[in-house]
């Protein structure tokens, strides 16, 4: 009786720690959102307080009145979401290629596929802008969402799970008589739906956060992600743009992913958990 | 047969790619139209008057149209790559201290041809010296920006001092230190603060280098001399304000970004800011009434920041011709007088006043700092808008950092600066 | 139970993994190896930004053996390796290990732990510098409140790599913590009730049994990380633009100053091969001892 109410005394004591570890590991976005809610002045001052004396949403008015955050918004979701449906395509057919098919070259092909996440993009920003030039797509978001379809940790994470469908399911199809390609999407995909919410998830964020390549290949106000739009506010030698502008589009960069992750987490740590990165 | 669903995608995409690269190719504009880009920084304000002046041009120049575009943050990454492919925008609007390295390396238009010979009349040497090179123009500035004085009206009262007016009655550097010191005591924080926005714009201290009589660069505009005594001179002074903790350590070119010293101005923590005339808009809302401005300190000589921009036009563009034209519309003395009063930006033309732009606010102030913009020396602009400058204002920004802080003596940074400079124009 | 074949089952067709892996190949061809090539051989010009570079030979690559601002940037870049990966990795694990078991609210918990990790690089920078400002930032003005005095933070050389430390590993824990957890629910059940009924204790069980089991995981994890810190821009450009003084300047810093504040694009070409020449020897070393681990097991 005893042990079970200390173990349950421990519990306890564990959890309220560890929810004290979360509320400061929560906090800088907490303070991200209450500080695009205070008035100029207070957020200045060397006063402390943990909600503004008068919160306002005047920042979030004023800076959607002068700035196109909508169009922003709207870009940043067309070029994350058609980007990750594309690229998970493209990942499920390489991985399933790498994966469960011997062929000439598949281990060079593979290398070379991992050493690519080892080059920074500062070095092959000019050169991959070039042929992205070359090819008639600046300009236009096909530009940001073309050649960031090669996703080297999609391609790897898709791999390690398809490792784990069993062969014989595989060779079942086949001696049913059914071909490569209606063997992948009536036998092997419907199996692969934890990975493809993992897929989603990993590639939703990585281009609704994507910051270089889409600074260079897109122009025009209108046609910005948030991210590159934000930049147009900060990171200028010509001027500075008040604070309460900037963190009222920084929490507006945040909260939609914040959303779609608090929803599909649960998904997301279980997809994780079958996809097999062990 | 349902087994072509993969390759049906890859086509699906392959389609859209060429879709859109079809739509990307004939965009813009009709066929026979004369298309031109012009790219601002992103200011709402600007961004309409230079709207408002093109329409204005594209109407006396039928087949022509032209769009505003914003400049992203990290010019440099985004002109740079742009430039590569041939893609930069005809008209650029950019900095001084940026303008340099691409008007050496043929990255801009050569304008003499398309700008009226009597703009050159309306222009200070130094404003000029800013697009004009050896080997052609450019680029034409088209407004600028300096610092001067700011003060807490209640902090001056408390301390007994009263502000000077006029360029011949400001303040030396040892006044300022003493009235700083003083300013301290009041405020509790720090005494004043100093205009920078971020690592790109170390190259706003550089005026105080000047007003001692030092140089950035020697008179060949590329030799550095930084390591003269007067330029050690004023590392030295510049390293008292941190060491007597008159300037707040946050409040350095490299640390943070955003407008340090006007929020500590904003907040009551300083009482005196070296700073330009965006900080107007901010002081009126947060302190109104409660500030005032005095010119820019001095010591044996007189200088301020070299602030503003240019106007300049790519090798990228299809048709140069109407893009120095457009050039030359917007500087014309009518539009920069427009220009200025709509954004609240000070006139890169000598004949221009206050009064003649008619500011909605501060026609005084406005003033003020077209009165200091004359104390900019053409040998500060000649090195700022050198085509090594780039490079260099980041060695500056390390080494002025470390002398600040006091990890280097003055002596010693200004010696492995003006080390790390020759390395850079030796390249 | 010998597979007895009646019919012989139709062919693996040849052509097939050519089709499945035919995208991810030419993308890569197009946008990932083209790119890589140009480098290189930019790696071996000089550019003065624009137009035909001019071949120099391995001029850049003997200019970084006498550079000295490279030597900072290869030790801060250490230093910052160091002090963001096993960090990130041992928080990472813990929480999992926690959230692992029944805890009241873990799901809630699990989520709050990764919320960080939506922020995008730049965002996190900016959010970052405004609460570290030792001024008016929240940092300091709580540790006043508590009647401590304010830290330095990002403007003092000796507390601004750690502080960028301490922001880093926040934005990682929550992706080391999500591979961890996957990992440990793919441990079978029995073998911890199996471990638990020989007597093992609570340490003892994570040291004999989790620890092995999460090997692989670790493995991939770590390699990961180092990338990401190796290749860590936006954050600490936006937050110390590699100051005060060089004090931050990372290798992956000043490839970009080289780049384009330079515009010596041959030379950050090179700066930036060598990055990818310390991420191969890294793995590379890795692997080996991985397999050498294995051969005294």
């Amino acid at each position: 009786m005893t042990r079970t109410s200390a173990r349950r005394t421990r519990r306890w004591l564990l959890t309220a720690a560890l929810t004290a570890v979360a509320a400061l590991v929560v906090f800088p976005l907490y303070w991200m959102v209450v500080s695009a809610l205070t008035p100029g002045g207070q957020s200045q001052s060397s006063e402390f307080y943990l909600w503004p004396d008068a919160p306002t949403t005047d920042n979030f008015t004023e800076v959607f009145a002068q700035q196109p955050v909508w169009q922003w918004l709207g870009n940043s979701f067309f070029v994350a979401s058609v980007g990750t449906a594309l690229s998970v395509c493209v990942s499920l057919g390489a991985g399933y290629a790498l994966a469960k098919y011997r062929f000439r070259g598949r281990g060079l092909l593979y290398a070379a596929f991992l050493v690519t996440i080892m080059i920074p993009i500062q070095v092959t920003l000019v050169p991959a802008f070039l042929v992205t030039a070359r090819l008639g797509l600046v300009d236009s978001p096909w530009a940001v969402i073309l050649p960031t379809l090669f996703d080297v940790v999609g391609i790897f994470i898709a791999r390690q799970f398809m490792l784990g469908v069993p062969d014989a399911l595989i060779e079942a199809a086949r001696l049913d008589g059914a071909g490569e390609l209606r063997t992948f999407f009536r036998v092997v995909l419907p199996t692969c739906w934890p990975l493809v919410g993992v897929l989603v998830i990993l590639g939703f964020m990585n281009r609704w956060n994507d910051f270089l390549w889409p600074l260079v290949v897109l122009q025009g106000n209108e046609s910005l992600t948030v991210p590159v739009g934000l930049s147009t506010l900060t990171n200028n030698p010509a001027f500075t743009s008040p604070w309460g502008a900037v963190m009222a589009v920084a929490t507006v960069a945040v909260v939609p992913l914040l959303v779609v992750f608090l929803v599909f987490q649960r998904t997301f740590v279980q997809g994780i958990a079958s996809t097999g990165i062990k | 047969m349902p087994t072509h669903g993969l390759s049906r995608r890859a086509f699906i995409a392959v389609a859209g790619i060429s879709v859109a690269g079809a739509l990307a190719a004939c965009s813009g504009a009709p066929t026979g139209t004369r298309h031109l880009r012009l790219s601002s920084w992103n200011i709402p304000l600007d961004l309409e008057s230079y709207q408002a002046i093109a329409d204005e041009f594209v109407a006396n120049h039928p087949g022509t149209s032209v769009a505003v575009e914003v400049t992203t943050g990290q010019f440099h990454q985004w002109f740079i790559t742009r430039l590569a492919a041939d893609l930069a925008p005809d008209i650029i609007r950019i900095t001084p201290q940026q303008i340099g390295r691409y008007a050496a390396n043929g990255s801009l238009v050569d304008l003499t041809g398309a700008v009226p010979a009597d703009y050159r009349d309306d222009y200070s040497e130094p404003f000029w010296a800013i697009g004009a090179k050896e080997d052609g123009l450019f680029g034409v500035f088209q407004h600028t920006d300096n610092f001067i004085t700011y003060y807490h009206r209640g902090v001056l009262d408390r301390i007994g001092v009263t502000a000077p007016a006029s360029l011949d009655e400001a303040w030396h550097w040892d006044e300022f230190l003493e009235i700083a010191r003083e300013a301290r005591q009041v405020t509790g924080g720090y005494g004043f603060g100093y205009g920078w926005s971020g690592p790109e714009t170390a190259y706003r201290w550089l005026p105080i280098v000047y007003q001692n009589g030092g140089a950035f660069l020697g008179d060949d505009g590329e030799t550095p001399s930084m390591d003269s005594p007067e330029a050690i001179e004023a590392l030295d002074f510049g390293r008292r304000w941190y060491a007597e903790g008159l300037v707040s350590p946050a409040n350095m070119s490299k640390s943070g970004g955003g407008a340090v010293a006007r929020d500590l101005f904003l907040t009551g923590q300083i009482g005196l800011m070296l700073d330009n005339p965006e900080s107007i808009a901010a002081l009126d809302e947060g302190l109104p009434d409660e500030w005032g401005t005095a010119p820019m300190i001095r010591n044996t000589g007189e200088a301020s920041d070299l602030g503003g921009n240019a106007l300049a036009v790519t090798r990228s563009s299809k048709y140069p011709e109407l893009a120095a034209e457009l050039v030359a519309h917007i500087t014309s003395r009518a539009n920069v007088a427009e220009f200025c009063r709509r954004g609240n930006w000070l006139p890169a033309r000598s004949s221009l006043d206050a009064a003649d732009i008619g500011y909605e606010r501060h026609a005084d102030t406005m003033q003020q700092f077209i009165d200091q913009a004359g104390t900019i020396p053409l040998s500060m602009v000649r090195a700022e808008s050198g085509r090594y400058f780039s490079s260099l204002n980041s060695v500056f920004a390390d080494y002025l950092d470390l002398c600040l802080l006091g990890e280097l003596t003055p002596a010693q940074s200004g010696a492995q600066m003006t080390e790390a400079m020759r390395s850079v124009t030796t390249r | 139970m010998s597979p007895h074949v009646e019919s012989p089952p139709r062919r693996r067709a040849r052509w097939a993994p050519y089709v499945f892996a035919g995208p991810a190949a030419l993308l890569f061809l197009a946008f990932s190896l083209l790119p890589i090539v140009i480098a290189v051989a930019l790696s071996f010009q000089d550019t003065a930004t624009l137009g035909d570079g001019e071949w120099v030979g391995t001029a850049n690559y003997e200019t970084m053996l006498g550079d000295p601002l490279l030597r900072t940037a290869l030790w801060n870049t250490v230093l910052f390796t160091v002090g963001t990966v096993p960090t990130a990795m041992a928080i990472g694990l813990a929480l999992a290990v926690a959230l692992n078991r029944p805890l009241p609210g873990r799901g809630v918990l699990r989520a709050l732990f990764f919320v960080p990790m939506v922020a995008a690089g730049v965002v996190v920078g900016v959010i970052m510098s405004w609460i570290f400002n030792p001024d008016y930032g929240v940092a300091n003005n709580a540790l006043a409140a508590l009647g401590l005095g304010g830290l330095p933070w990002l403007t003092s050389p000796r507390t601004a790599m750690l502080t960028l430390i301490v922001v880093v590993v926040w934005t990682r824990i929550g992706f080391c913590m999500v591979i961890y957890l996957g990992a440990l629910q793919s441990i079978p059940a029995e073998l911890r009730e199996a471990a638990a009924i020989d007597g093992a204790s609570g340490w003892q069980r994570f040291r004999r049994l989790t620890v092995p089991m999460l090997a692989p995981t670790t493995s991939i994890l770590l390699i990961l990380n180092v990338v990401f810190s190796l290749q860590a821009f936006d954050v600490i450009y936006v937050m110390t633009g590699g100051g005060p003084g060089f004090s931050t300047t990372v290798l992956i810093q000043y490839v970009f100053r080289s780049a384009f504040a330079d515009a010596r694009m041959g030379y950050a070409a090179a700066l930036g091969l060598l990055l990818v020449l310390i991420l191969l020897v890294f793995t590379l070393l890795r692997q080996r001892a991985t397999r050498r681990a294995e051969e005294l097991l």
